[in-house]
């Protein structure tokens, strides 16, 4: 019962967040620079407009309003699930982002799943061979995925894998798995890197802890107290990390889709804000920051599930 | 122990790597067998290849834009064809209109249309389809990612279309437009069977053209497919298929292609001219340069010290080595730019490019004296990703920081194309690097929105440009109904542009694309009408 209450609450609480994400998305839209009218009337043919035209385009598009009455506006339509029609192109762009969003989850979610595997499978590796060369060459290596940037990664492997050695494809999705490769490897690189240098000091940490001494007394095997004791004790910090990598996975895929030709909602926003299309902008921080929202919610659950003081205090811990 | 671990690790990344790289198929790498015969193929010496095999090219945005583009497609794909084309010199041309003539004052127009053209559905093309064309187009403005088809620039003051037969239709304006076939050409009279016409305007599905090619498969942002007509009225394309995938990263369409997942870039900045240097020397790659209807401007704010002082742009001009720049950051391709309109145009007259920096630098210390003057170079942050802006500009830099007797400095400030347009309105910058393409065959709107005092681009770019002899010329070719005074006009605008310098032209563009030599018949030729007809495998 605690813990239903504990997620009541937090889906309650979404609400604010969801508004404070639509006002933040909508500010962000008008307050920067540029004027999306000369391109809205450049792709109608009308290359060199006269100040009439440009009055009539602003009117037409509704950005002649006061600022209040078009948020309003945009968000009661979003309400209804219609976030309008794009100022370039003029597509329906819930049903736009609605077709890329999956796109763009199971890129992240590729991303996120090499994280979590190579991240915290190099972290427990490393800790389990504290102080040999496996230690060294993986500490080094995760320093390495540290510091290389993901857009430059990207064409390495590009270069590498596709060009030169012909594994894989350089861009789009049309070979399934293959194409995710690529992308998930550049745009994890450096969550890799922390992921496991952070899980390796984690269970160091907890394996200076008198638990394992105990457990060490008991005569459980090594891999028992690492695994069963060090590593599942270790655990709630390295969620909370993941999860917070998931902002900056969604973020930095908006250069990764480019790079590698995907579809998602990466690469339309990027398209949307060189056209200084504010409709799709807003829809896409609304849409993303609503999935980043739920995904925190999601792991803030998963603590219940790992973490038995949570789960005993009903989430009030 | 650790070195087994090592070794495991190692095959596992390995195997990881072999079973992905097979989970999927790929189209262009491994090829159908040869199968059937091929009855355009078999009339080309170029046929032996089993020319069902698709052929993949890569550019930097959707070719088939879909149902929300004016057009659909590219007019490059061959899906549709327009009334009017051009020629190579840039002067309008026969294409499913096959001659036509306009009335005294240009008022009335009357097109012959082809006989015996029909539709990839087997459809008639005639006089009512060309109605119901125009009937959409006053439907619009269209959006499009080519260009917009705005029924108000296209056909000024249109107030009927009418047929006198099924083959010749009658165009009546309210006022003379003495150059309405080059403002028709290409994107301006494209043509579609209406039963592919939303209500709207827009398409509902597939286009259907009269062209030698068909849209097969369309993913938006991915890739499109376009198969061969065979039905179609003239000479029919060689490669049965062709896919235009969605590539926005140069860097990328060019790894693509060393990959081997495409045959050929395409479309406008489809190669970078250091990677087509890169691919010149290899005898596996073609290198193709047309011609490009783009100019590069060095825009000055003509409003504000030192460039209000015609000394001060003729000596910059004067300092500029173009075929240098040209050389050094372009690679060679390009053409120097003498004047305000690009070669590919009708109207086009040759101005001398002259390269003196002496006189340059000495009209310059004329100008400026020994004052200190701080320059602000904007380079719109677009431009800089597609060409060599930035050492451009600071070539440019350098030139005007070392010259003797001056004390001129030159700030260089990136700039995304929203805001650097705001500064430049507001005059607050001295020099901007910038393209400018060709909008229409017909000049008239370049000559007046650069170099007429109350010209939108002369007033957005901050140009401050005024000259009263320009003024009249404008003004009277507005109202001209003569094309041969309009020449003249055009030729004396762009006299006067050579010795006034509205702006700087430093060089005209030159499309580069690049193909495998697994082809054959890829030229540069953008928006031209034969398209892909020509292109086929060669091995």
């Amino acid at each position: 019962m605690a813990i239903l209450t504990y997620t009541g609450r937090r889906l309650l609480m979404l609400i604010p967040v969801l508004l404070g994400i639509s006002l933040a998305a909508f500010l962000l839209g008008r307050i920067a620079p540029g004027d999306p009218v000369d391109e809205a009337l450049f792709r109608i043919g009308v290359e060199f407009p006269t100040e009439e035209d440009r009055a009539e385009m602003r009117a037409q598009l509704g950005l002649d309003r006061p600022l209040p009455a078009q948020y309003l506006d945009w968000v009661g339509r979003a309400l209804r699930g219609d976030l309008g029609r794009s100022y370039v192109g003029n597509r329906d762009i819930a049903r736009e982002l609605m077709t890329r969003l999956p796109i763009t989850l199971e890129v992240s979610l590729a991303a996120l799943a090499a994280a979590v595997v190579f991240g915290v499978g190099g972290g427990v590796l490393m800790a389990a061979f504290h102080g040999t060369w496996v230690d060294t060459v993986l500490k080094a290596l995760s320093t390495l995925l540290l510091s290389v940037p993901g857009f430059w990664l990207a064409l390495f492997l590009i270069t590498v894998f596709a060009e030169q050695l012909h594994l894989l494809p350089t861009s789009g999705l049309d070979r399934g798995l293959a194409s995710l490769v690529l992308p998930a490897v550049a745009l994890s690189a450096a969550n890799v890197g922390s992921t496991s240098r952070f899980t390796r000091g984690n269970i160091l940490a907890q394996l200076g802890e008198q638990y394992i001494v105990a457990a060490n007394a008991k005569g459980l095997s090594q891999k028992a107290v690492m695994l069963g004791h060090a590593f599942r004790n270790s655990l709630v910090p390295i969620i909370t990390l993941i999860g917070n990598y998931f902002g900056g996975i969604l973020g930095g895929s908006t250069i990764i889709e480019n790079i590698f030709a995907i579809p998602g909602l990466g690469s339309y926003v990027l398209s949307a804000i060189q056209n200084r299309d504010y409709p799709v902008i807003q829809g896409y921080v609304l849409v993303t920051g609503a999935t980043f929202v739920l995904i925190t919610l999601a792991i803030d659950l998963l603590y219940l599930a790992v973490n038995p003081k949570i789960r005993i205090q009903g989430g009030e811990s | 122990m650790n070195k087994r671990l090592g070794t495991l690790l190692l095959s596992a990344a390995c195997a990881l790597s072999l079973a992905l790289s097979g989970c999927g198929g790929d189209a262009a790498s491994t090829p159908p067998p040869v199968s059937g015969t091929d009855p355009a193929a078999a009339q080309t010496p170029q046929a032996q290849p089993d020319q069902t095999r698709e052929i993949a090219f890569a550019a930097s945005r959707d070719q088939c834009p879909g149902e929300q583009d004016a057009y659909y497609a590219s007019m490059s794909l061959g899906v549709w064809e327009p009334l009017v084309t051009k020629n190579e010199d840039g002067t309008p041309a026969p294409a499913l209109a096959e001659r036509w003539e306009h009335n005294e004052d240009a008022t009335v127009w009357t097109f012959h249309l082809r006989e015996g053209v029909t539709f990839s559905n087997g459809a008639p093309f005639d006089a009512d389809i060309v109605l119901a064309n125009f009937e959409r187009m006053k439907k619009g403005p269209f959006d499009s990612s080519f260009y917009g088809l705005n029924i108000d620039t296209i056909y000024p003051g249109l107030l009927s279309c009418e047929k006198t037969d099924d083959f010749t239709v009658v165009l009546t304006l309210a006022e003379g437009q003495p150059l309405l076939d080059y403002t028709m050409v290409n994107y301006g009279s494209a043509m579609f069977e209406p039963s592919c016409f939303a209500g709207d305007g827009s398409f509902a599905g597939f286009p259907i053209g009269t062209g030698p090619y068909m849209v097969k498969e369309n993913v938006l942002g991915q890739y499109c497919v376009i198969e061969r007509n065979d039905a179609y009225w003239g000479t029919p394309g060689i490669a049965q298929t062709f896919r235009f995938k969605v590539i926005p990263d140069t860097e990328t369409r060019y790894a693509a292609l060393r990959a081997g997942e495409v045959q050929g870039l395409c479309d406008l900045g489809a190669i970078s001219p250091a990677q087509a240097a890169e691919l010149e020397g290899d005898s596996a790659y073609r290198v193709s340069v047309g011609d490009s209807g783009i100019t590069h401007f060095l825009n000055v704010n003509g409003g504000a010290f030192p460039f209000d002082d015609l000394r001060m742009r003729e000596g910059l001009s004067l300092l500029l080595d173009r075929q240098t720049i040209i050389d050094r950051f372009y690679n060679g391709y390009g053409l120097a730019a003498g004047g305000f309109l690009s070669y590919t145009s009708a109207f086009y007259a040759e101005q001398p490019v002259r390269y003196d920096p002496e006189q340059g630098a000495a009209l310059i210390r004329q100008a400026v004296g020994d004052q200190p003057v701080e320059l602000l170079f904007l380079l719109p942050n677009g431009d800089v990703n597609r060409y060599p802006y930035q050492e451009e500009a600071e070539y440019i830099q350098a030139l005007l920081e070392n010259i003797e007797g001056t004390n001129i400095k030159v700030q260089i400030r990136l700039m995304d194309w929203g805001p650097c347009k705001d500064e430049m309105k507001a005059g607050n910058y001295n020099m901007c690097l910038k393209i400018q393409g060709l909008p229409s065959a017909n000049p008239f709107s370049l000559f007046r929105n650069f170099m007429h005092t109350e010209g939108s681009t002369n007033l957005n770019y901050g140009l401050g440009y005024h000259n009263d002899h320009v003024d009249a010329l404008i003004e009277e070719a507005a109202v001209c109904l003569d094309a041969r005074r309009l020449g003249e006009i055009y030729a004396e605008l762009q006299a006067i542009s050579a010795e006034d310098f509205p702006n700087l032209p430093v060089l005209y563009s030159q499309e580069v694309v690049a193909s495998s030599s697994a082809i054959t018949g890829y030229q540069a030729d953008v928006y031209g009408l034969t398209g892909y007809t020509q292109v086929c495998w060669a091995q």
